[in-house]
């Protein structure tokens, strides 16, 4: 076993692509994750979330 | 005596916090420009000043640089979760400037500097963005418009402070200045920077001092309520449904190939919703934008559509909801090159919600602007100054569209960057240039009732010997698109001007494309071309396009265009029908009615 640290522990490194589910944001802390068809994903917020539900409903609805 | 009770609002006092702390982030500017070292801080005011509350969220701006302020909001955000607010003390500044989070491209600095009370709560933050001339990379001044990841773009600074308790950081300060290529004027700046954000200190502890920490802070929670409840209201009167439109970018730089973007914009109750979902993904050169500039410009195009005088905050910004999937060419993922998403990709997104809107909102959308900042970049030595090392930034304005019931700007900084002009005089002074030409470029304006507005030409020699240029714009492939009938701008090679970038490599050559000198892929991108002394540069701009049937368009406006100069006795013909006596430009009425029937009836837009 090595004795060397990982990186990806430290808080060193900062750069993320962890994106929000729903609108794409960075998450930058733990974010809101909800499992969707048996995946768990992850939102910026519960707001995002939430508005995720409706805006899905408001498109359904029908474009112009 | 006031006889309101403690924790109501008063709309008087509302309102004379409301226009302080915009004043205020107006002060910061002019500090700013006023104790600048760069000519694109003392001239081109390519920065931006912001008053924030502790929760991080923005309460007043002023009208600076859009793609900035909107950014901004998520880098302070940012900056504070990742330094931590309990680690702020007084006299702190922090500094980063990661596109990735929240950033705009690697030049912009965001600088913040937390306020507390005398019992040590935070209770506000000045924060400012600005462009800086040079952060290393491989090319001088950035833009390198063949790069393929952030790193070749220069250093990345993570949130990290430069200033603890009021004095600096040095080991931050040494590793900054000694990774870029002017140390002096970039020191300079910083200094203005962090010397704007003394003012709003010193301004925000008046407020604190006059109306106590709790009523000002409980003001300042209202004012971004009331912009909330303004533009709420705004976007309610908006037609409620989903419209969808797309536009092009004219390639990355790397590949000759157009670039998608794709938007459906939905109003949905008083929630202005703007989905990308559908656009390219990321590319490999230059022009990925960034969270931070998706969102920044979909609040400008929002701004645009709704009563300018609401005042912009984070209240506006509940209103906007902004679907960027990850990994596309509105949300790139690190380490994607983004210097151009901030400057083309940010320009196309207003431009692509703008056509969306023009379906059900016609009398407030323009048809298409010129499109790009245009930008210009390079360095090299000054023989002038001990051979000095330089860098400099040019953004060169452009034709703006025509509007529902005016023609479009001639010559304005495109929407996204709203920065000024950098007069000749101070540009001559500071770099070894000649400006050889600078010209509004005549005909290619979009026709119409109301025609687009005219671009520019701009040509500079270079008098010493090292140059490296280095070019980042679009829209030498595609014309602004024309709306209601109005054409779209007109190619500039048919009206006897060039559609890409020029060089004249010495003063007895001719003018060549930078495809044929250097090789260049792209019309429009390419870094750090050797440019020698006696050398030129050509920068034209595209008009807009025009708005409404150009055969609709008052023959006297279109004379009056003709005695200017702005448009040509044949081009007033054949796209206008309009007829003038070549030697006294009057009007052939008769001709011209007979002219413009005919076009009609037989369903021509142009004559030739
Ligand atoms: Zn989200």
């Amino acid at each position: 076993m090595s004795n060397k640290k990982d990186a990806s522990k430290t808080k060193l490194f900062t750069a993320s692509n962890i994106k929000c589910y729903c609108c794409g944001k960075m998450v930058p802390d733990e974010g809101f994750p909800v499992e969707i068809e048996g995946k768990k994903q992850l939102f910026c917020t519960k707001g995002c979330y939430n508005f995720s539900i409706e805006y899905k409903k408001f498109r359904e609805g029908g474009k112009i | 005596m006031n006889a309101k009770k403690k924790n109501e609002i008063d709309i008087f006092t509302l309102e004379i916090i409301r226009s302080g702390l915009i004043s205020l982030s107006r002060e910061m500017g002019l500090a700013m420009s006023r104790t600048a070292y760069s000519v694109i801080f003392s001239e081109g005011y390519d920065f931006s000043c912001a008053i924030f509350d502790a929760k991080a969220e923005m309460v007043a701006q002023a009208e600076f640089n859009p793609v900035h302020l909107g950014a901004m909001a998520f880098a302070v955000e940012w900056c504070l979760k990742e330094i931590g607010i309990e680690n702020l003390e007084p006299g702190d500044v922090v500094l980063h400037n990661d596109p990735f989070r929240g950033g705009t491209h690697i030049t912009d600095f965001t600088i913040i500097m937390p306020v507390f009370d005398d019992k040590g709560n935070l209770v506000a933050i000045p924060a400012n963005r600005a462009h800086l001339l040079d952060i290393g990379g491989k090319s001088p001044g950035g833009f390198g418009g063949d790069s393929t990841e952030v790193y070749q773009e220069g250093v990345t600074i993570p949130p990290v402070f430069i200033q603890k308790r009021g004095k600096p950081v040095t080991d931050i300060w040494k590793i900054i200045l000694s990774n870029v290529r002017v140390p002096k004027p970039i020191y300079g700046d910083f200094q203005a920077m962090i010397g704007s954000l003394e003012i709003g200190k010193r301004r925000v502890h008046e407020y604190i001092e006059k109306y106590g920490v709790d009523t000002f802070q409980m003001y300042m929670e209202e004012i971004k309520n009331y912009s909330e409840k303004r533009i709420r209201s705004e976007i309610a009167k908006l037609p409620q449904g989903t419209y969808e439109a797309e536009d092009f970018l004219d390639d990355d730089g790397i590949k000759a190939q157009p670039i998608k973007l794709k938007v459906a914009v939905s109003v949905m109750g008083d929630t202005f919703v703007a989905d990308f979902t559908g656009s390219d993904p990321q590319v490999e050169g230059p022009i990925n934008a960034t969270y931070g500039v998706a969102a920044s410009q979909t609040y400008n195009a929002v701004f645009n559509l709704t009563d300018p005088y609401i005042p912009s905050n984070h209240g506006c910004f509940r209103a906007i909801k902004i679907i960027a999937p990850g990994g596309t060419i509105v949300n790139a993922d690190h380490p994607a090159a983004t210097f151009g998403g901030n400057v083309e990709t940010s320009s196309r997104i207003v431009d692509v919600i703008m056509a969306a809107m023009s379906k059900v909102v016609p009398e407030k959308v323009a048809a298409g602007c010129y499109g790009t900042c245009h930008n210009c970049t390079g360095g090299g030595t000054d023989p002038r100054k001990n051979n000095d090392p330089f860098c400099w930034y040019l953004f060169r304005e452009g034709g703006w569209g025509g509007r529902a019931t005016k023609d479009g700007n001639d010559s304005l900084m495109d929407y996204v960057g709203n920065d000024m002009n950098q007069p000749i005089e101070v540009l001559e002074n500071s770099y070894p240039w000649l400006l050889a030409k600078y010209e509004l470029v005549n005909d290619c304006m979009g026709p119409g009732k109301f025609r687009g507005g005219m671009g520019t030409n701009y040509t500079i020699e270079f008098l010493n010997d090292d140059t490296r240029l280095n070019i980042i714009t679009d829209k030498c492939n595609q014309a602004p698109f024309g709306l209601f009938g109005g054409l779209p701008a007109i190619p500039r090679e048919e009206c006897g001007h060039y559609n890409d970038i020029r060089v004249k490599m010495d003063k007895d050559s001719e003018f060549k494309h930078i495809t044929e000198v250097f090789g260049a892929v792209s019309a429009s991108k390419a870094a750090s071309m050797r440019m020698p002394k006696g050398s030129t540069v050509e920068l034209m701009t595209y008009g807009g396009g025009g708005y409404g049937n150009p055969l609709e368009r008052d023959p006297k406006k279109v004379q009056w265009d003709v005695k200017n100069e702005k448009v040509s006795l044949k081009n007033a013909k054949i796209y206008y029908g309009v007829l003038l006596e070549p030697k006294t430009l009057e009007i052939d009425v008769a001709g011209t009615e007979k002219l413009r029937k005919e076009m009609l009836e037989g369903g021509k837009s142009i004559v030739k």
